[in-house]
C-alpha cells in the first residue's frame, strides 16, 4: 500500500522544477510506506536518442560490460554512474526489448526505464534517501509521476519498488495504491500476447496493460476505461505517456485518490497534505475522484 | 480568561502538541481556539470531549473531529477522510469538500460538508445529522442503521445500501439506489426537518426535487423466498 | 455407560450386512444438504472448526535428562510473568502470566459471563477484552485490565470507553472466520443487546467485513494515529488479525504502528458463523505462530512488538509450545467459556431441547445456553452466579500457568518465555515441516531449506569422496 502523487504543466511548451515539486509531495506521504520511493520524470524529448536509466548492483567489470552492451548496440552520446544507478543516452533505432536485455545480459543489472523523455529513479527509503542516493531534485521537465511504498505481498528492494516502466514501449510508467486481485490471470493472458513482465508484482501489469492497447491504437481515456471493468481488486492509479498523465479508481472507490488543477497545472496525490505541500493557495480545491472514475491530462 | 482565544501555528508543532493545547484549552474553559496552517495533517481535534469552538485555518487530513463529544470544529478548507468518525455530540462545519467516509458511524451531534463528499458518506451511522451541501459518493449512507442524512446534490451509486432505520433526503439526482433502498412518502413533517437543517447552515431548500430514502426492510430477517434480495446481500 | 457385544461394534443393517458409509457422502454431508435445502442459505453454528487439524498436539517437549539439568519443581523459582505493548511509549499490560481472555462480545455472552471472566483475569493478574458490542460497566469494573475493541461494525463504540481502556485492539478479522462480516441471528438481538447495538429489535444482524473510516492497511497507520491522539498515547494499540497470509500481514501491522499483535488461528471460536468458513478459512494456530515468529523477526522487532496467539489453546502445554515456538503470550476464549461451565453436563433437558448432548453443545448462536453463559435469558443467566464462575476460571489460569512452569522447569528453565524450539520435537512430519522443528527419532527438520541443505551437503561430501554419491551420504 502506499501514496502516490503526480505533476503536471499543462502547457505543451512549458517545463519547470518537477523534480523539486515530486521531492515536496513525496515528504508528507512518508506515513504510506517508506519501503522505498521513485519517481518517473519528463525531460525535454529527443527524438533521435532514448535516455536509459538501468541499476548495476555487481562490480568487477559489469558496469563496463553494460557500456560495452550499450556501445555495441548504438551511439553513446551521454553516460553517467551513481552508485549503483546508471544513465545513459543512446542513439539507437532498434527493437527496445532487444536493447534491455542486451543491457540486461549481466546478473544483477536492471532497465529501470528506457524513453525519449521518461527517467525512472527509485530506491530503497524514504523520499530524502532516494534523493541522496540518486539525486533527482534538481530535473527540470514537464511532467511526472512518484511513489512510496509499504510493501504488501511482494519482496521489499528495488525491483519491485514504483513506478513500472511499461518495458519495452518507451515513456509510459505506473504507479499504483492498492492489490489487484485478478494479477495472475491478466498477466497470463498479456503474455500469450507476447508480452513480458520483470517481476512478480502485480502493479507491474497495469502498466503492460495499458501499453499494450495503447500501442494497438486505442486513446489514453479508452485505455483507461477499459481497466476500470478489466482490473480486478484495489486500485488507485497514475499512468505516465509521452504527452501526459492518466488516473483512474477502481469502482468501489476503496484506494484514496485527489486531483486539483489551475489552467496552468495539473497536481495529483492520494492525500491532500502532498498538495499543500507544494501548493497552498486556497483557489486551487483538490477534489476525490469518483468510484470508477478515469481522468487525463495531455499536454 | 473567558474572553479569550487562542491561536496556534499548527506548523510549529507535533499533532500532538496540538491536540493537547486544545484539550487543554477546553479543559480551561477558552471558549474559542483558532489554529493557523493546519496543511491537510490528519487526526487534528480528535477525542475533544468538552464544548469549545475550534477553528481551522485551512485544509485539514484524515479523521478530523473524530470521536468528539460536546465540540464545535470549523474548517475553512477541505478535509480528508473520515470526518467525525464515530461523533458523540457537537458539530463539524467544513468549507470545501469531503473525502470518503463523511461522519462514519456517527452517533450524535451535527456534520455539515458545504461541497461533495466522497464514496461511503455515513457509512454505519447511528444517530446524529449530517447535511450536504453538494453531492455524496459512491456507497454513500451504507449500513446506516440510525440518524439522518440531508443531500442537497446528487447521490452517486448505491445510496442507502442495507440500511436499518436512518433517512436519507436526496435534492438531486439519484444514479441509482442500494439493496433495499426504497423511496418513502416526504410528509411535511419531512420538508419541515429540510428546511431546519438546511436554514441551519445557510443553504435554501427551494427549488428542489426532494426524495426521502428508507429501508425496505427486505433485507432484516433472512426469508429464503427473495432469493434475489439476498443473493447479493449474504 | 451402555454395554454391547463385540458384533454390535460393527453397524449391519436389518439383514445382517455391514451397512456402509461413503466418504464423500457421508450422513453429516446428507443432513447438511437437505438443512440448506429446507432453509435456502448456508448454515451457521457456534464454537470453531471440526476439522483435525495440525496443531500443538502434534510436538512434544524433550526436557532435561543427562545432557542438561532440570529445575526442581515449587521451590525453583520459574517466571511467568510479562509487559507487553510498550513499543511507542504507551503503559503497557502487564501480565502475570503470559495467557489473555480473548474478545468475546457482551450480548454472545451473558453479563455474569463477561463479569466473572473480569473477576478471574483480576485475581490471576491478566486482561480480558470487549467484543463486538462495546464495554460493559460491570466488566470495567471488575476487570483490572481491559483491552477495548475496535470492530468493522462498532456497535456500542463510545469514545469515553475507549479512555477509559486499558489497551485498544483493532480488530482486522478473527481465525473463525477472516475476510467476512456474517449473520447474526435474529433470536439474539434482543431489545437489551438491539438497543446497545442502535438496531431493530429481532433483526437478523448483518455485520460489515470492514471498517467503516479506514480500507487497507496503509489507513490503518492514519486510523492507529487517531487512536493515540484520541488516548494521548497512554495505551497500547494492538491490532488482531484471523490467520491468513500472516507473513505479509504480520509485517503490514508492525510498518502501520502496531504495539502488539494477536494472531486468530483456524480453530478460533466464535459464538456464530457459518459452518463453511470455520472449516475452510484461515490457517491452523500452530503455522500462523511459526510464521508471525518469523515475519517479526524479519522485521528486527522482536522483543519490540509483542505477539499473542490465539485460536485452539486448550492448556498450560499448548501454551507453553506456543511460547517456546516465539508467542509473547496466548489467548484463549473457548477454553474460558468451557472452565466457566460451558458443556457441563448440567441441566440435560435443556440441552436436549437444543437438540444436542454436553460434550457435543455448540449451539451459542440460539441464545439458550442451557448453563448461561451465551444467552440474555434472565433465567438461564441465573445459572451462571458470578463468583462460583470466576472461581472456576481462576482455578483454569492457574491449571495453565502450573503446566507452563512445569514444562519450562523440565527444560531447565527458570522462566517459561525461555523455553525454546530446541526444546521441542515434531511427531509427525507436518508439524516438522510447518514448524522447522525436527521429527522425532531424526536430526531433520522436513523443510525445503532442510532438503536443499542436505543436498548440497551431500553433492560436497561427495565431491571430497571421488564422486560417489551413496545412498547412505544422503541421509544425516
Amino acid at each position: 500500500m502506499c501514496g502516490l502523487c503526480g505533476f503536471l504543466y499543462k502547457d505543451a511548451d512549458r517545463v519547470g522544477p518537477v523534480g523539486r515539486t515530486l521531492h515536496a509531495m513525496l515528504g508528507p506521504m512518508a506515513r504510506r510506506g517508506t519501503d522505498s520511493t521513485g519517481i518517473a520524470l519528463y525531460g525535454a524529448p529527443q527524438p533521435d536518442s532514448y535516455v536509459v536509466r538501468a541499476r548495476i548492483d555487481a562490480n568487477h567489470g559489469t558496469p563496463e560490460r553494460v557500456a560495452a552492451a550499450l556501445e555495441e548496440a548504438g551511439t553513446v552520446t551521454e553516460r553517467s554512474q551513481q552508485g549503483p544507478n546508471m544513465r545513459a543516452r543512446i542513439t539507437y533505432s532498434g527493437d527496445l526489448g532487444a536493447l534491455t536485455d542486451a543491457i540486461e545480459g549481466e546478473p544483477d543489472v536492471e532497465v529501470f526505464s528506457i524513453g525519449r523523455a521518461m527517467e525512472i529513479v527509485k530506491d530503497v527509503g524514504d523520499a530524502d534517501a532516494v534523493e541522496a542516493a540518486d539525486p533527482y531534485a534538481a530535473f527540470e521537465g514537464s511532467h511526472a509521476i512518484g511513489h512510496t511504498r509499504m510493501a504488501t505481498e511482494s519482496v521489499v528492494d528495488v525491483a519491485h519498488s514504483h513506478p513500472f516502466w511499461a518495458r519495452p514501449f518507451p515513456d509510459i510508467s505506473v504507479v499504483h495504491n492498492g492489490h489487484i486481485t485478478n494479477y495472475h490471470k491478466l498477466r497470463r493472458r498479456l503474455e500469450n500476447q507476447g508480452h513480458r513482465f520483470a517481476t512478480g508484482n502485480d502493479s507491474e501489469v497495469i502498466a503492460v496493460y495499458i501499453a499494450d492497447k495503447l500501442e494497438r491504437g486505442e486513446s489514453l481515456e479508452d485505455a483507461l476505461r477499459a481497466s476500470v471493468a478489466d482490473l480486478d481488486g484495489t486500485f488507485a492509479y497514475l499512468i505516465s505517456t509521452p504527452d501526459g498523465i492518466g488516473v483512474a479508481r477502481d469502482p468501489f472507490a476503496l484506494k484514496p485518490l485527489l486531483y486539483a488543477e489551475s489552467d496552468e497545472v495539473a497536481l495529483i496525490a492520494s492525500e491532500e497534505v502532498a498538495i499543500r505541500a507544494v501548493d497552498q493557495d486556497a483557489a486551487l480545491v483538490p477534489r476525490e475522484l469518483a468510484a470508477g472514475e478515469v481522468r487525463w491530462w495531455l499536454r | 480568561m473567558a474572553t479569550l482565544t487562542s491561536e496556534i501555528d499548527c506548523s510549529r508543532h507535533t499533532t500532538r502538541e496540538i491536540n493537547q493545547a486544545i484539550k487543554r484549552a477546553a479543559a480551561d474553559g477558552v471558549p474559542e481556539i483558532h489554529l493557523a496552517n493546519p496543511t491537510a495533517r490528519h487526526a487534528l481535534a480528535v477525542a475533544v470531549m468538552q464544548p469549545i469552538d475550534v477553528v481551522f485555518d485551512g485544509p485539514v487530513g484524515w479523521f478530523c473531529g473524530g470521536m468528539c463529544d460536546g465540540a464545535r470544529i470549523t474548517v475553512n478548507g477541505n478535509c480528508g477522510w473520515s470526518l467525525g468518525e464515530n461523533l458523540m455530540s457537537g458539530s463539524i462545519d467544513v468549507h470545501g469538500n469531503a473525502g470518503s467516509s463523511t461522519a462514519a458511524t456517527m452517533r450524535g451531534g451535527r456534520v455539515f460538508v458545504a461541497g461533495d463528499t466522497g464514496a461511503r458518506a455515513g457509512i454505519s451511522m447511528k444517530g446524529g445529522t449530517l447535511v450536504v451541501g453538494g453531492s455524496v459518493g459512491y456507497m454513500s449512507g451504507f449500513m446506516m442503521q440510525r440518524g439522518v442524512m440531508v443531500v442537497c446534490g446528487d447521490a452517486a451509486d448505491g445510496i442507502g445500501d442495507s440500511m436499518y432505520e436512518g433517512t436519507v433526503y436526496v435534492g438531486g439526482e439519484i444514479a441509482s439506489l442500494g439493496a433495499d433502498c426504497v423511496e418513502g412518502e416526504l410528509g411535511d413533517a419531512d420538508r419541515e426537518l429540510i428546511a431546519r437543517e438546511l436554514g441551519q447552515s445557510g443553504l435554501d431548500a427551494g427549488g428542489r426535487d426532494w426524495k426521502k430514502l428508507v429501508a425496505g426492510k427486505k433485507l432484516w430477517n433472512f426469508s429464503r423466498h427473495e432469493y434475489d434480495a439476498w443473493r447479493g446481500a449474504l | 455407560m451402555a454395554r454391547c457385544a463385540v458384533s454390535e461394534l460393527i453397524p449391519r443393517g436389518a439383514d445382517g450386512h455391514v451397512l456402509q458409509k461413503l466418504w464423500v457422502w457421508s450422513p453429516e454431508t446428507i443432513e447438511d444438504i437437505q438443512t440448506k435445502a429446507e432453509l435456502g442459505r448456508y448454515t451457521n453454528r457456534a464454537l470453531g472448526t471440526t476439522r483435525r487439524t495440525p496443531h500443538f498436539q502434534d510436538l512434544t517437549f524433550v526436557p532435561c535428562t543427562l545432557s542438561r539439568v532440570p529445575l526442581e519443581g515449587y521451590r525453583e523459582t520459574c517466571r511467568t510473568d510479562i509487559e507487553i505493548g510498550g513499543r511507542h511509549g504507551a503503559r503497557p499490560i502487564k501480565l502475570r502470566t503470559p495467557i489473555t481472555i480473548a474478545g468475546m462480545s457482551y450480548g454472545a455472552l451473558s453479563r455474569n459471563a463477561k463479569a466473572a471472566l473480569g473477576t478471574a483475569a483480576t485475581r490471576v493478574g491478566i486482561s480480558t477484552t470487549t467484543g463486538d458490542g462495546g464495554m460493559l460497566d460491570l466488566e470495567r469494573e471488575a476487570s483490572d485490565q481491559l483491552v477495548y475493541q475496535v470492530l468493522p461494525s462498532r456497535y456500542g463504540f463510545n469514545p469515553h470507553h475507549l479512555r477509559m481502556a486499558n489497551a485498544a485492539e483493532i480488530v482486522i478479522g478473527q481465525g473463525a472466520k477472516p475476510g467476512t462480516g456474517g449473520v447474526l441471528l435474529g433470536a439474539k438481538v434482543s431489545p437489551i443487546i438491539a438497543e446497545a447495538r442502535t438496531l431493530p429489535p429481532g433483526v437478523d444482524q448483518r455485520s460489515p467485513c470492514r471498517h467503516p473510516d479506514f480500507i487497507g492497511p496503509d489507513d490503518l497507520q492514519i486510523k492507529i494515529e487517531e487512536l493515540r491522539e484520541a488516548t494521548d498515547g497512554a495505551i497500547p494499540i494492538y491490532v488482531k488479525i484471523g490467520a491468513c497470509r500472516v507473513p505479509d500481514d504480520v509485517k503490514l501491522a508492525c510498518k502501520a504502528g502496531a504495539d502488539v499483535i494477536v494472531i486468530d488461528g483456524l480453530e478460533g471460536g466464535t459464538g456464530a458463523s457459518p459452518d463453511s468458513l470455520m472449516d475452510h478459512t484461515g490457517i491452523p494456530t500452530l503455522a500462523a505462530t511459526c510464521e508471525a515468529v518469523n515475519a517479526i523477526r524479519e522485521m528486527k522487532l522482536e522483543g519490540v512488538v509483542n505477539l499473542i496467539v490465539s485460536g485452539g489453546i486448550r492448556n498450560g502445554v499448548d501454551a507453553a509450545k506456543a511460547l517456546a515456538l516465539g508467542a509473547d503470550a496466548v489467548s484463549i476464549g473457548t477454553a474460558a467459556m468451557i472452565a466457566l461451565n460451558c458443556n457441563r453436563p448440567l441441566y440435560l433437558e435443556d440441552y436436549h431441547r437444543l437438540g444436542t448432548e454436553p460434550g457435543a453443545c455448540h449451539h451459542c448462536h440460539t441464545g439458550l445456553c442451557p448453563v448461561g453463559i451465551t444467552t440474555q435469558d434472565e433465567d438461564l443467566i441465573a445459572r451462571l452466579p458470578i463468583d462460583e464462575a470466576a472461581d472456576r476460571v481462576e482455578g483454569f489460569l492457574h491449571s495453565m500457568t502450573q503446566e507452563m512452569q512445569m514444562f519450562a522447569r523440565a527444560c531447565g528453565k527458570s522462566a517459561v518465555h525461555d523455553l525454546e524450539p530446541e526444546d521441542l520435537r515434531a511427531m509427525t512430519i507436518e508439524a516438522s515441516a510447518i514448524t522447522g522443528i525436527p521429527l522425532v527419532g531424526t536430526n531433520f527438520a522436513f523443510r525445503p531449506e532442510s532438503f536443499a541443505a542436505a543436498v548440497v551437503e551431500a553433492i560436497a561430501a561427495a565431491a571430497s569422496t571421488n564422486g560417489h554419491v551413496s545412498p547412505q551420504g544422503a541421509h544425516r
